[in-house]
């Protein structure tokens, strides 16, 4: 588990894409309306979809626009217990000295310094979470003294296991999905995303999303990065047909 | 259930079912809570089990700190629910309401069950669940408890019982100035022989009241004087909630003219010297009730802090003694129960020769003079001793000394004092040979004395006889 207090904007693009940029999708723009009535609300938002559809790019994106200082996030790699929130919060927190020992006294604690300002909590991977771990972050939120909203980023099932829980059925103001980008999307948003494609064909992008990108972001981030590193090498201005090729033999075929 | 020696009144056990997990009932819920208002709303810690977690769950619900509770040895099952029991008993909690009740264990249940019962206070136990838990209707069974499907009814069911709020301030009688800090330095002056205008702030209040108190006690026992101990319980209560020097002069001089009308020559001692700035010794001074004192005044806020710092009721006690006596840690630590009226009204302290005790020993020597000091315990204060007496009292007996229920040094009481922000009285060098007790404290060195007309005289009382069988003791010793 990591937490992580104000990531840089390059920090947010998979492999940390040097000249990329954060796009206006729909679903972005969606989320950030949605997280400002979160914000305004106090309440639980979820944002959920399959991994690499940019759902943590965009929190972190609008979170930065909307609430640069009040952020504070935290991410779970396996299943964690309330215990490991606790002490990563403490962390994310900033509390200085040790962590309490016992709950009691750390969650009076946790909840004094949540009661200090307003800060949004961002936990990403939520899918990871126990019942009970829900269970704690309803403790926190529903706390009278406490002034947080609590964004859960999740993939996989992660809508599911939420919604298995009538706690945060009940309390979740706002569901978003994010989906895959459709053709349309692809050819709209690809050239604004990267300069690499900026003056690529536009039939030659759909195809490559068709045979490795699959309207994901994180594959096409995967595949810029393969497309910055051929342009020199093989000396083009911009991709081609070749360079395409070069850079779906690197990505294990997909039909190259 | 087990067996509880609760009152027959008690208003029992109520279910309310929250299928869904509504925010609606848990927020609304937590919104009523006010343990003033005789409320408590318990929000569990999540992923955390066992009786003494719950203890310390309810502990926090009731406003007590929980970050010493080893210091404080509550960290036990048995004793944190001692506590408990007696916060909630001090207090006169109305309802007590626990949320996320499907989730504990049934062990809990029947704990919280029992401390409800014996206190008297009302259990909502809310479950965030459709149906009532087999586990928990089997604890039920036979309790005659009420199941609630409507939050909106539950809501009504607090408000039935809930008490209105006591005034949160005390109120400030005038020409007295409660903060240390507006006090300024002066020569020695007399406390009671001071030269005080009738017109000094404070002054009309001393006689006005002072002259109700007598006329009635006339009116009431006509022809027999009043005791000693009670013209001190009158006067420390005038001054009580005073610090300002001149303040309690006029009260004082107010009253002693509304005793001189009634035939009684009232005299205080002197003179008085003021602590040097900085200092939290009182050594070698006058003093008590109403004069200038280096540390805290046992008012509304520092009960209140002493509420918020402390989860044990005898340390919460002592700290309370120690703010009310002025006296050191150390003396406290022998001050029998005897020395608490039944109503936690008033504190009389005894000062006996040998060893600085607050009670005899079989060496006191009954010849030598005793140092009596009635002080009134102020109302916010009177549930800390409340629930100090309720926690020492498991079953049996209370132990002879008030404050044996726990451990009670001078590092202890320090070190819950600073939880609460607290400053206690000076902790003196044992070694020494003057340090502070009932000798200097002005209430135990006043004397009233009829004028002419009646010269009967108001004293401190003459020492108690000893016993033959203690006399005996004193012979061998001696």
């Amino acid at each position: 588990m990591t937490t992580w207090a104000a990531p840089q904007e390059r920090e947010d693009h998979y492999l940390g894409l040097p000249g990329a940029n954060v796009v206006a999708t729909p679903a972005l723009l969606a989320l950030r309306d949605n997280l400002a009535d979160v914000l305004a609300a106090k309440a639980m938002m979820c944002v959920h979809g399959d991994a690499g559809l940019g759902k943590t790019l965009s929190v972190n994106a609008s979170l930065r626009a909307l609430a640069p200082a009040d952020v504070c996030r935290v991410q779970f790699r396996a299943r964690p217990t309330p215990r490991d929130i606790r002490h990563v919060l403490f962390e994310a927190l900033g509390v200085g000295g040790c962590p309490p020992t016992r709950p009691i006294e750390f969650d009076a604690l946790l909840k004094d310094v949540l009661a200090e300002r307003f800060r949004v909590l961002v936990c990403d991977e939520a899918q990871w979470l126990s019942r009970e771990c829900f269970e704690f972050w309803r403790h926190l939120w529903d706390d009278r003294r406490t002034d947080i909203a609590i964004v859960f980023v999740g993939g996989g099932d992660c809508y599911q296991v939420l919604r298995r829980e009538p706690m945060l059925s009940s309390r979740v103001y706002v569901w978003q999905e994010f989906r895959r980008l459709d053709r349309e999307q692809i050819l709209s948003i690809i050239p604004v995303y990267h300069p690499v494609w900026s003056r690529a064909d536009p039939d030659d992008i759909a195809q490559v999303d068709a045979q490795a990108g699959h309207g994901n972001f994180r594959a096409w981030a995967r595949i810029t990065a393969h497309g910055v590193t051929a342009l020199p090498r093989m000396r083009r201005e911009h991709p081609d047909r070749e360079v395409l090729q070069w850079v779906l033999g690197q990505l294990g075929g997909a039909g190259a | 259930m087990p067996e509880t020696t609760g009152p027959a009144t008690w208003p029992g056990v109520t279910v309310l079912l929250d299928p869904h997990d509504d925010v609606a009932v848990t927020v609304g819920l937590l919104e009523r809570h006010d343990p003033d208002g005789g409320l408590v709303v318990v929000h569990p810690t999540p992923a955390v089990s066992g009786l003494a977690s719950a203890a310390h769950d309810v502990l926090a619900g009731l406003g007590r700190a929980v970050n010493r509770l080893t210091a404080e040895r509550l960290s036990g099952e048995h004793r944190a629910w001692r506590a408990v029991e007696a916060w909630l008993t001090a207090d006169e909690i109305e309802h007590l309401v626990v949320l996320r009740a499907d989730r504990l264990l049934p062990a809990v249940w029947e704990r919280l069950m029992q401390a409800c019962h014996r206190s008297g206070a009302g259990l909502l136990l809310v479950v965030h669940v459709p149906v009532i838990p087999a586990a928990l209707a089997a604890v039920l069974a036979g309790t005659g408890h009420r199941t609630l499907a409507d939050p909106a009814l539950a809501h009504r069911l607090l408000t039935a019982g809930q008490r209105p709020l006591a005034p949160a301030v005390d109120a400030q009688p005038d020409g007295v100035h409660p903060r240390a800090e507006d006090r300024g330095r002066r020569a020695p002056v007399l406390i009671g022989e001071g030269l005080v205008s009738c017109v000094a702030p404070g002054f009309g209040r001393g006689r006005h009241q002072a002259g109700q108190w007598l006329a009635a006690r006339d009116q009431a026992e006509p022809g027999i004087a009043a005791g000693i101990a009670e013209v001190q319980l009158l006067l420390a209560g005038l001054v009580q909630s005073s610090v300002d020097l001149d303040g309690t002069q006029a009260v004082l001089a107010g009253a002693r003219s509304a005793f001189a009308d009634h035939g009684f020559d009232l005299r205080l001692p002197g003179p008085v010297r003021l602590p040097e700035p900085g200092t939290r010794s009182l050594r070698g001074h006058l003093y008590g009730p109403g004069l200038p004192r280096p540390y805290d005044l046992l008012d509304h806020a520092a009960v209140a802090r002493i509420r918020a710092g402390v989860a044990n009721p005898v340390l919460a006690a002592g700290i309370a003694a120690a703010l009310l006596s002025q006296l050191p840690t150390q003396t406290l630590h022998s001050l029998p129960w005897q020395a608490l009226s039944q109503d936690e009204r008033t504190l009389r302290l005894s000062h006996f020769h040998t060893a600085s005790l607050l009670q005899p020993t079989p060496w006191t020597n009954p010849d030598r003079p005793r140092y009596t000091m009635v002080l009134p315990v102020p109302a916010p204060a009177r549930a800390l001793f409340r629930a100090a007496r309720h926690f020492s009292d498991h079953g049996d007996a209370l132990p002879h000394r008030m404050f044996a229920a726990t451990r009670f040094s001078s590092l202890a009481l320090e070190a819950a004092a600073a939880n609460c922000g607290i400053r206690l009285p000076d902790q003196p060098d044992m070694h020494e040979e003057e340090f502070r007790t009932l000798h200097t404290a002005w209430p135990a060195r006043i004397t009233c004395t009829r004028t002419a007309s009646n010269p009967h005289r108001l004293a401190p009382a003459p020492p108690a006889r000893a016993r033959p069988a203690m006399r005996a003791v004193l012979r061998a010793v001696s």
